[in-house]
């Protein structure tokens, strides 16, 4: 995508990770529902926040993160 | 009734327009009337369908080195002469040649609205940057057979002049199949009738399949993309993160007239405004049809993440929080322009001084 | 099972004072359908229309369209956990009417999905309903109704009067006798593949406000667990289409030209192995869950060599699907299966959505939203000429001199069970 031909890192936090390996995105993290990627509508609202923190915080570290080559991480760790 | 006499334009260089050698390739665009050089043997060709009413000649180098002013240029030098269609070269492997057929050709298709057609050998450069704007006849790397490319652009000339519907279209466009008219396929679909239905074709495959026997599937995947990822951040605890997403929210009332499908448009719009801090969602809608939107109608912050990443502001996770959240709509998109618009995203975001980004995605 | 479709063919519909069929013309008592449809208080007033082939008319606002078509036997139900109590559809015998459809109409949600019909010029000339007879139902809802249970009662309607119109045919001399027949536990072994169908039957994508449409013996199918279905039952009413999707309607379940397709070839070049059914999901553990599902399914309980994979709707999907047959290759299974495209200016393989190296079997419903022109008509039913249509936006209306759609917005232009002679092909 333009933005990492740019040299700024991106991820894409998204449901259907295949699309984006398709595009061509290189940082690619599993988000959760298609309706509600960084949510889950059936928490709490406390918890659903401290949920899409830890999402967030997982997409941050793989910015920080040196790859050479497309990568679908998820939450745990890479798939 | 008398078929009509087509007013035809070729454009050639200054080699085949019979000025000079390489030593006049810096000379201005000049305007002969009627055929000159291969314009005889297109002439020739046409026979009584069309009359080659002006030559236009132009230096490569003149050309190729400002293309856009060129292509303008030579543009006003010919429509003048109210013309139906364009030819020009063909150009086979010289590549300034090419590049200004092509330029040309696309210039006058767009002006004028008139098919025009050049020819290429498919190494030449202007083959992949103009083959998806005008069509490209494929030539021999030389002009040995000049005569036989001339008769492909002629024949897929009159093909693109003719105003019968072509009945094999379900658009009923008049454009020629590729492979039948000889010109190198511009990576854009049509539907077409066929003699057997979708289900028929698939129950085929799958027993030619199932036997080992040969098959042409529909579709072929996609080439795999050559990316190299871009470096990662070294310190976060002092970078400015942007957020991007693709799920369609825009300000209430769409004020850059996103589309719902095909869109065209991104736009950058102020975080405070659309997710003021505390004060629960802002004014906004989200233009995509693609997947149900209660849940993010419902709380943005599920599509674009500002309350966390202002959390982690605060804690000094993160540097800063862009002010700026740059929205697109991602449905059914049209791949030129989406791969421009993440260009563009990027020039802003270089601009901006911005260190990473997440783009959410439905 | 063995299902019986006994077909007649309607050459002409005369509006008269009793509802029967006699030398293949339908005379239809208008008021008597009325006051039939007008039973569900939901309805307050209904508009009945015939319609022919040339007719300048369009019809708009369509939410499905059905056809004619009712059990004969006397124990059978008609359309099972919609209007018939719950029973298996897809045995004994069905009365069908040929050359005729009931098109309902409801104008009291808009949404990007409608389809338009016209009957003259182009639009006749490439759906398959152009050349049909057609009894256009559009009702008026009741003061109070909500609009979601307004479009239960506008498929109600439609449903009925289909049935209707079959039963008026009670006694007419039959023109062609169809026989499904198919048993999966009596299957002999014999020399040709076993080729068993995958039929996605939904995506919640597009689940109108995040809820769902009945469309499966009269439930929603959202999270549903892959599951068997008989054949027979998706061509006798145990399937009908969301309440509106655009260019997937009743008629072509029931006319399900896959099903159809298999069911020709079962015994001459293949054996018909069975039907798995499934959906596709928002959250990827599920959809992989469904694919292992499938998959296995297909595999360990239909014993299959082969597999067709088809899917309706939207971009998403296309993974779903090709998890379900990549997850069949895994097996051992090999597969071929349907994409439909959605651009006209880019390449096809990038219009894919997945990438495989065993996926190498792909057939195309076309570009269904390719986009067409069409002129106007001198009528419109189903609503006004006001009615907004939806092509990127909602800026044009069906009254202008002309429109451009997409083709997917033409009812019967292109056919999600496989049943158009269309193919998108690179240019």
């Amino acid at each position: 995508m333009g933005i990492e031909k740019a040299g700024i890192p991106v991820v894409n936090i998204t449901a259907i990770t295949s699309v984006s390996k398709v595009v061509g995105l290189s940082r690619i993290l599993q988000g959760l529902s298609v309706s509600n990627v960084l949510g889950n509508e059936k928490l709490a609202k406390d918890k659903e926040r401290s949920l899409r923190k830890t999402y967030v915080m997982r997409a941050l570290d793989i910015l920080q993160e040196n790859i050479d080559t497309q990568q679908v991480f998820t939450l745990e760790g890479v798939e | 009734m008398n078929p009509k006499k087509f007013r035809v334009i070729h454009y050639v260089n200054e080699f085949f327009g019979q000025e000079g050698g390489e030593e006049k390739a810096d000379m201005q665009f000049l305007v002969k009337e009627g055929p000159v050089g291969p314009g005889l043997a297109l002439q020739k060709i046409l026979g009584d369908r069309g009359e080659v009413v002006a030559t236009l000649i132009c230096g490569d180098n003149y050309f190729a080195e400002h293309i856009d002013s060129a292509a303008e240029e030579g543009f006003n030098r010919i429509s003048s002469y109210a013309p139906d269609i364009l030819f020009a070269g063909p150009a086979f492997e010289a590549g300034r040649y090419g590049v200004s057929c092509g330029a040309l050709c696309k210039k006058v298709h767009d002006e004028l609205g008139i098919p025009a057609v050049t020819g290429m050998y498919e190494e030449n450069p202007g083959v992949d940057i103009y083959r998806k704007d005008i069509q490209i006849c494929k030539t021999d790397r030389s002009a040995a057979k000049m005569v036989q490319d001339i008769t492909n652009m002629v024949t897929l000339g009159l093909k693109l002049l003719s105003d019968e519907e072509d009945t094999r279209l379900v658009s009923g466009e008049n454009i020629g199949r590729p492979s039948e008219y000889g010109y190198f396929p511009r990576g854009i679909v049509r539907n077409e009738f066929v003699e057997k239905t979708t289900a028929e074709r698939l129950v085929d495959m799958l027993v030619a399949k199932l036997k080992g026997e040969p098959f042409v599937s529909e579709a072929q995947m996609p080439e795999p993309v050559d990316i190299t990822p871009a470096s990662p951040i070294k310190e976060m605890g002092s970078a400015e993160i942007a957020l991007i997403s693709d799920g369609g929210l825009v300000p209430k009332g769409n004020p850059d007239g996103f589309k719902m499908r095909a869109n065209l448009v991104w736009a950058g719009y102020d975080v405070e405004k659309l997710f003021p801090d505390g004060a629960g969602p802002g004014e906004f809608e989200i233009m995509h049809p693609g997947y149900y939107t209660v849940h993010v109608l419902d709380d943005p912050s599920r599509l674009v993440p500002v309350d966390v990443m202002r959390d982690l502001e605060r804690e000094g996770v993160i540097g800063r929080l862009h002010p700026l959240f740059y929205s697109t709509t991602g449905n059914a998109g049209i791949h030129k322009r989406c791969q421009e618009m993440g260009q563009e995203i990027a020039e802003e975001l270089k601009e901006k001084g911005i260190q990473g980004a997440l783009l959410t995605s439905t | 099972m063995r299902l019986q479709i006994e077909s007649i063919d309607i050459e002409d519909i005369q509006v008269g004072s009793t509802t029967a069929v006699s030398d293949h013309t339908l005379s239809l008592n208008l008021k008597e359908l009325e006051e039939h449809i007008l039973e569900d208080t939901r309805i307050s007033s209904v508009e009945l229309n015939v319609v022919s082939p040339g007719d300048r008319v369009r019809i708009v606002n369509i939410a499905d369209i059905i056809q004619p078509r009712c059990k004969i036997d006397a124990d059978g139900e008609d359309f099972p956990g919609w209007l018939g109590r719950l029973t298996t559809a897809g045995k004994g015998r069905t009365r069908s009417l040929r050359g005729i459809a009931v098109v309902v109409s409801n104008s009291y949600a808009t949404k990007a999905s409608d389809t338009i019909l016209d009957m003259y010029g182009k639009g006749a000339r490439i759906s398959k309903y152009g050349t049909m007879k057609h009894l256009s139902v559009h009702p008026h809802p009741s003061e109070g109704i909500e609009e979601r249970d307004f479009e239960h009662a506008v498929k109600v309607a439609g449903l009925k009067t289909a049935v209707y119109l079959a039963k008026a045919a009670e006694g007419h001399p039959v023109d062609q006798t169809e026989v499904f027949e198919l048993s999966l536990p009596d299957q002999k072994q014999s020399n040709f593949p076993k080729v068993a169908y995958y039929f996605m039957i939904h995506t919640p994508q597009h689940d109108y406000q995040g809820i769902a449409d009945p469309i499966l013996y009269g439930t929603t199918v959202t999270n549903l667990m892959p599951t068997i279905v008989h054949p027979n039952e998706v061509l006798d009413g145990a399937v009908v289409s969301p309440h509106t999707m655009g260019g997937l309607d009743t008629y072509e379940l029931q006319n399900h030209a896959l099903i159809t397709e298999l069911y020709k070839r079962n015994g001459k070049d293949i054996t018909f192995a069975g039907i798995v059914t499934g959906v596709a999901n928002m959250e990827e553990v599920n959809r992989q869950r469904t694919a292992m599902m499938a998959a296995s399914l297909i595999s360990n309980v239909l014993g299959a060599d082969g597999a067709v994979l088809t899917k309706e709707h939207g971009g998403m999907p296309h993974v779903d699907l090709a998890l379900v047959a990549e997850a069949c290759e895994a097996l051992g299974i090999k597969t071929a299966l349907w994409v439909h495209l959605s651009h006209s200016d880019t390449p096809l393989s990038d219009q894919l959505l997945f990438s495989s190296d065993s996926l190498d079997a792909i057939v195309n419903v076309g570009q269904s939203l390719e986009k067409i022109r069409l002129p106007k008509a001198d009528t419109v039913i189903g609503g006004g000429e006001d009615v907004r249509v939806f092509y990127t936006d909602f800026s044009q209306k069906v009254g202008d001199e002309y429109i451009e759609i997409a083709g997917a917005t033409l009812a019967g232009a292109y056919d999600y069970t496989g049943g158009s002679r269309i193919m998108a092909v690179e240019y």
